[in-house]
């Protein structure tokens, strides 16, 4: 059972290195989130995913057609944003097109210093069709993730219950053994012919 | 006497005798009659709602909430869905006017019949992308429905659960480190039992008996035990419970078990841990962004356009080629210390169990991710189809809501593959002890660096940016 002891520190080490390089290389991206979905005015069908991370959030604004009405080819969509609070001037974000098979896609990258609301406006614009429209939501920015020491912290549950569950497992090995002198089905034993 | 009587344990709790909890348990209709309405809902909003994955029930239930949930019922407590499964009902329904004799064919028994199948479901998925398709999700359910249905109805006893299911196989295998078992309370109650009640069924109970063929006492583990409890309803000693035990300890024991046998000489049982521990690396690699630039290297390599080729390749490399070369490796050094000689694959067969709790690992980090992060996005899905189908009883879309952070989900997915891998490493330890007393560390130490390996391989899978599929709508 003390090779299952060096296991785990084998185990804990290889995520010890492996949680940095998980943690800053490479967050692991959450999936994006609709904000707003088939809200419809003129000729856009408007919704639209977010991922507000700290540092970099990125929103993809979707527009489909309504019914009986071309989309508009010249629909250009920016972001604004600023502090919920109201604290800081707004900013704004430009979206750039994208491919996207049922209509338009727009996507903003936009930069957030801080965790906390942020109030969103989006902002559609359309010379041919001579139609402008707006949104404003309100949006939580959180950070993409921890850092490497946060997630070690994060892991120790996890090696405590492969503590536990190896202590639990080698006490049984044990009463398992103590019992096969008798002669007594005991099971198979681990660690041992059955 | 059982083990625990053995040893002079306590059995653990009984939890059928616990109040409320052990009647709802073996109320296994009204468990199944829910599942079934929400199979209902699915595949209706699957066919007839919008067609975006996102916003449509189908495509987000199966794909997100209920692999999510199907993997932490399983590592919390046992096989909970197989218990509530509503694909029996039809089934059950169908055998009402059918009472099938003949017994499933001799060739198929046994589980290549449900491999086969859970690798075919793992490429379709693929190839056509289930994930994105809410009609093709639904048409998925539907087949599940009527395949069960077809099996039970010219088969007697549950093939279709024992041998075909590919969810059902994937159930077995990850009950194996379940903290929950069904067993024989008091084997000195079964030693003077005559009619097996719990194998042949109860008449005066009107209860059945063990369709996959486990006679109760001498059931070792949960290996194609689909919680149905139909033992416990048809046992007239009332000596049957559902209790605690110590997850994977079934992994590492031997003994000849009813209705399965010796894991070490089940060739078909191994190769459906080894499949389920590959595939979990496989599915997940099908997530992650560089699985795009690697289709697409190996494309041009083969001078080729077809996904389905390209898929094809792909399975064969993560299913077939690199576990040849990584088992195949460590069961020829391993094998070396055994005392008896033995063929590769036989070597192969008793230690590839213990790769299973780092399969259930990768599996639960994986599905577990999808589910934490988008732990509430049913909830707009489900109010926006209650509103078109002019029943706004739910109220208005709460658009905005999604999960967990994945600040907080990351050390979640890489402590479930850490637990999932420590198990695994005792697992196989105490299979090298019983194989190779004398030389133990000789023969464990090949299959320890493949598990690290594949714990190594799963580490870096996770830390990839992963593909929003079924969350987010595709470009």
């Amino acid at each position: 059972m003390r090779l299952a002891w060096h296991g785990l520190l084998g185990v804990s080490l290889l995520l010890a290195w492996a949680g940095p390089l998980a943690g800053t290389l490479h967050a692991h991206e959450g999936p994006p989130f609709p904000i707003l979905v088939d809200e419809v005015d003129g000729p856009w069908s408007i919704s639209v995913w977010a991922d507000p991370d700290v540092g970099t959030g990125t929103f993809w604004i979707q527009i489909e057609a309504t019914p009986g009405v071309d989309l508009p080819d010249d629909t250009r969509a920016s972001v604004h944003v600023r502090p919920a609070d109201g604290r800081l001037d707004e900013t704004t974000w430009p979206a750039e097109p994208e491919a996207w098979d049922r209509g338009q896609q727009h996507v903003a990258k936009v930069e957030f210093p801080t965790r906390e609301f942020w109030q969103v406006r989006i902002v559609l614009e359309s010379e041919s069709a001579a139609q402008t429209t707006e949104r404003t939501l309100r949006v939580e920015v959180t950070p993409p993730g921890y850092g490497p020491l946060d997630l070690l912290l994060y892991l120790w549950p996890f090696l405590a219950l492969a503590a536990l569950w190896i202590k639990a497992i080698g006490k049984r090995r044990a009463a398992i053994r103590a019992c096969a002198p008798a002669g007594l089905e005991c099971g198979s034993e681990p660690g041992s012919d059955a | 006497m059982t083990t625990s009587e053995a040893i002079g344990r306590d059995p653990g709790p009984d939890l059928l005798a616990w109040p409320l909890l052990g009647s709802l348990l073996l109320r296994r209709r009204l468990w199944q009659g829910l599942m079934l309405a929400v199979s209902i809902v699915l595949i209706v909003h699957g066919f007839l709602g919008p067609q975006l994955a996102p916003k449509n029930l189908s495509t987000l239930v199966v794909w997100v909430h209920y692999r999510g949930l199907l993997i932490a019922t399983l590592l919390l407590a046992g096989n909970i869905f197989c218990m509530a499964c509503p694909f029996m009902l039809p089934r059950d329904l169908v055998r009402r006017f059918t009472r099938p004799v003949r017994a499933w064919p001799r060739a198929l028994r046994g589980k290549v019949p449900g491999v086969v199948l859970f690798v075919f479901v793992l490429y379709t998925y693929e190839l056509f992308d289930l994930w994105a398709s809410p009609w093709a999700t639904s048409l998925v359910i539907v087949l599940y429905f009527a395949l069960a249905a077809a099996v039970d109805a010219c088969f007697s006893g549950a093939p279709f659960c024992k041998s075909v299911c590919p969810i059902g196989q994937f159930n077995f295998v990850a009950s194996t480190v379940s903290p929950l078992e069904v067993r024989a309370r008091d084997s000195g109650t079964c030693a003077t039992c005559s009619g097996h009640e719990c194998l042949t069924g109860n008449t005066e109970r009107e209860a059945r008996g063990c369709e996959t063929g486990l006679f109760l006492p001498e059931k070792v583990g949960n290996m194609d035990c689909t919680f149905c409890l139909d033992c416990a309803r048809a046992c007239p000693h009332d000596n049957v419970m559902l209790t605690t035990r110590l997850p994977g300890e079934e992994l590492m024991d031997d003994r000849s078990g009813s209705g399965v046998g010796r894991r070490s000489n089940r060739g078909d049982l191994a190769l459906l841990a080894l499949v389920f521990t590959f595939g979990a690396l496989l599915n997940a690699f099908g997530m992650v962004s560089p699985v795009y630039a690697f289709q697409q290297g190996l494309a041009a390599a083969l001078g080729t356009t077809s996904e389905a080729a390209v898929l094809g390749v792909l399975f064969g490399i993560v299913l077939c080629l690199e576990p040849a070369l990584l088992l195949g490796g460590a069961a020829a050094l391993s094998r070396r210390a055994l005392p008896a000689r033995l063929g590769l694959w036989t070597v192969v067969v008793r230690f590839a169990h213990g790769l299973v709790p780092l399969g259930v690992g990768v599996w639960a980090a994986h599905y577990g991710f999808h589910l934490l992060t988008g732990l509430w996005t049913f909830v707009p899905v489900a109010q926006k189809a209650a509103a078109d189908a002019g029943l706004p009883l739910l109220g208005v879309p709460r658009w905005g809501v999604g999960g967990l952070r994945e600040g907080i989900v990351q050390p979640i997915e890489m402590g479930l593959l850490g637990l999932g891998t420590v198990v695994s490493l005792v697992v196989l330890w105490s299979i090298a002890r019983r194989e190779a007393p004398r030389r133990t560390l000789a023969a464990y130490l090949p299959w320890a660096i493949v598990a690290l390996a594949l714990c190594a391989s799963a580490v870096w899978l996770l830390s990839q940016p992963m593909e929003m599929r079924g969350t987010f709508l595709e470009s």
